[in-house]
């Protein structure tokens, strides 16, 4: 009788002593990035590389870019040279504006566009340990509407360089997942 | 203060009662027919004493037991008594139990909760009542009049309950514009239902006169559960927490009283083979 009793009880302290173990899995789809590609402006079936890409958002207090190389030194880890990348969101607003420096590090060659991207967000629940999460939906075209709505908005840097993104074309205006391309831009 | 002890003394009255006329029955029961082997009257010494129900020994004679059946009432105090240390947590619980056969006995419970669960990145509350009912079968070989049970039983609950989301937080795994603080939300989500089935196993000793302390543990399966749109139940009352998969566990300790209804006679079987000729 008395083994049982104390069967028992260790039983029931070892459960309520694993209910903390809730950790989000980081596979876990949780609030997506939009995922920009790049393609060449001749073909626009091809992929282009972009060349020591520095994207930094307005307003970030750090003034630190997007950190695309996790590995690199200080100044290398926030350039890109791949075909595609992603850039987190506002979670807090309903909208964002990043400059995408090209050629970053190089004073001659150097051209930064700056894109401010316009939507809606909703939050959907994800899991326990994950809490919820924002998806994101681009507004449409309406120039018309009240207020006018775009999804986003393509300006020159106060250098006037021009613009080194010749177009700028959205692929998938709902953002629920990191798998697709949302916006294709063109070089 | 004042009312609780009013309560509890007439409760106790209430019991005495039944005390009174549990010690009546016994008495009455013919004394030719209670009686035992001598061998098992020292055992019964040693073990416990003798009850007015076993007599003194008469040589070659036939054993008969009293089976007592009725109906035992309980509260689980763990649920009780957790409010009082924990802030996230009220709670009751009434068990009951009702012997059918000699090792059978209807089970029930019926409980409240209100449990607010603070997770990492969620708080909720949960509130609602449940029912559970079902059977145990006690496998416990009891001594002579003892009345112990060990119990394994099987389970249908039924929870109708709501939930209030208290706060969020979003999950970002690329904080670059910085980690948003916890958002405050008063979403309640009214008219949620879960069923599910569950393993009992417990046991109950009697303290004192047909009072008994008891404990159980129960593994539960998620059967039905009715969620939110957006939102998961992460407390069923009654279930309790859930899980990723349709797991549950659960726990009680209780205190009951047993109000004896009816008694059944019983012969063991060796015994009454050797008693047959007599008659």
């Amino acid at each position: 009788m008395k083994k049982i009793i104390s069967f028992l009880l260790l039983f029931t302290f070892g459960l309520s002593s694993c209910e903390k173990d809730d950790i989000c899995d980081a596979d876990t789809p949780t609030t997506p990035r939009l995922v920009i590609s790049f393609y060449l402006y001749k073909d626009p079936q091809t992929a282009a590389n972009v060349k020591n890409l520095k994207v930094i958002g307005e307003g970030v207090e750090s003034g630190e870019g997007i950190i695309f190389n996790e590995n690199g030194t200080d100044v290398t880890k926030y350039l890109t040279n791949a075909s595609t990348i992603s850039i987190p969101l506002r979670t807090d607003a309903d909208t964002v504006t990043y400059s995408f420096i090209l050629n970053s590090g190089n004073t001659i060659a150097t051209n930064t566009d700056i894109l401010t991207f316009n939507y809606s967000r909703n939050t959907v629940y994800v899991s326990r340990a994950c809490g919820f999460k924002t998806t994101f939906n681009l507004l449409t075209n309406n120039p018309a509407g009240n207020p006018p709505t775009t999804p986003f908005v393509r300006t020159d840097s106060p250098a006037a360089d021009g613009f080194w993104m010749e177009a700028v074309q959205v692929i998938e205006s709902n953002i629920e997942s990191e798998n697709e391309t949302h916006i294709k831009i063109l070089i | 203060m004042k009312h609780t002890l009013k309560y509890l003394y007439s409760f106790c009255l209430l019991f005495s009662m039944f005390l009174v006329k549990a010690q009546d029955t016994t008495a009455t029961a013919p004394p030719e027919e209670i009686a035992l082997k001598k061998t098992k009257t020292e055992a019964v010494k040693t073990a416990k004493t003798a009850k007015p129900v076993i007599q003194k020994a008469v040589n070659d004679s036939i054993k008969i037991k009293t089976d007592r059946y009725g109906l035992r009432v309980g509260v689980d105090l763990y649920k009780l008594t957790r409010g009082f240390y924990d802030k996230d947590y009220k709670g009751i619980e009434v068990v009951a139990d009702f012997r059918l056969t000699k090792k059978y006995y209807l089970a029930a419970e019926l409980g409240f909760e209100d449990k607010t669960t603070d997770d990492d990145r969620l708080n909720s509350t949960a509130t609602g009542t449940y029912i559970k009912g079902g059977f145990d079968y006690n496998f416990y070989q009891n001594w002579l009049d003892m009345e112990n049970v060990i119990t394994i039983g099987l389970r249908g609950g039924f929870s109708t309950f709501s939930q209030q989301l208290n706060s969020y937080k979003v999950y970002n795994p690329n904080p670059y514009w910085g980690e948003q603080p916890s958002i405050i939300s008063e979403r309640k989500y009214d008219g949620l239902t879960a069923g599910w089935g569950e393993v009992a196993v417990g046991l109950k000793a009697e303290v004192f006169s047909n009072f008994f302390v008891g404990f159980g543990v129960q593994l539960k399966l998620l059967v039905a559960n009715k969620k939110p749109d957006d939102f998961d139940n992460l407390y069923i009352p009654g279930f309790n927490r859930t899980y990723d998969g349709n797991f549950g566990v659960g726990f009680n300790y209780t205190v009951s009283y047993f109000i004896p209804i009816f008694k059944k006679k019983v012969v063991t079987p060796e015994i009454t083979k050797k008693a047959t000729p007599k008659k």
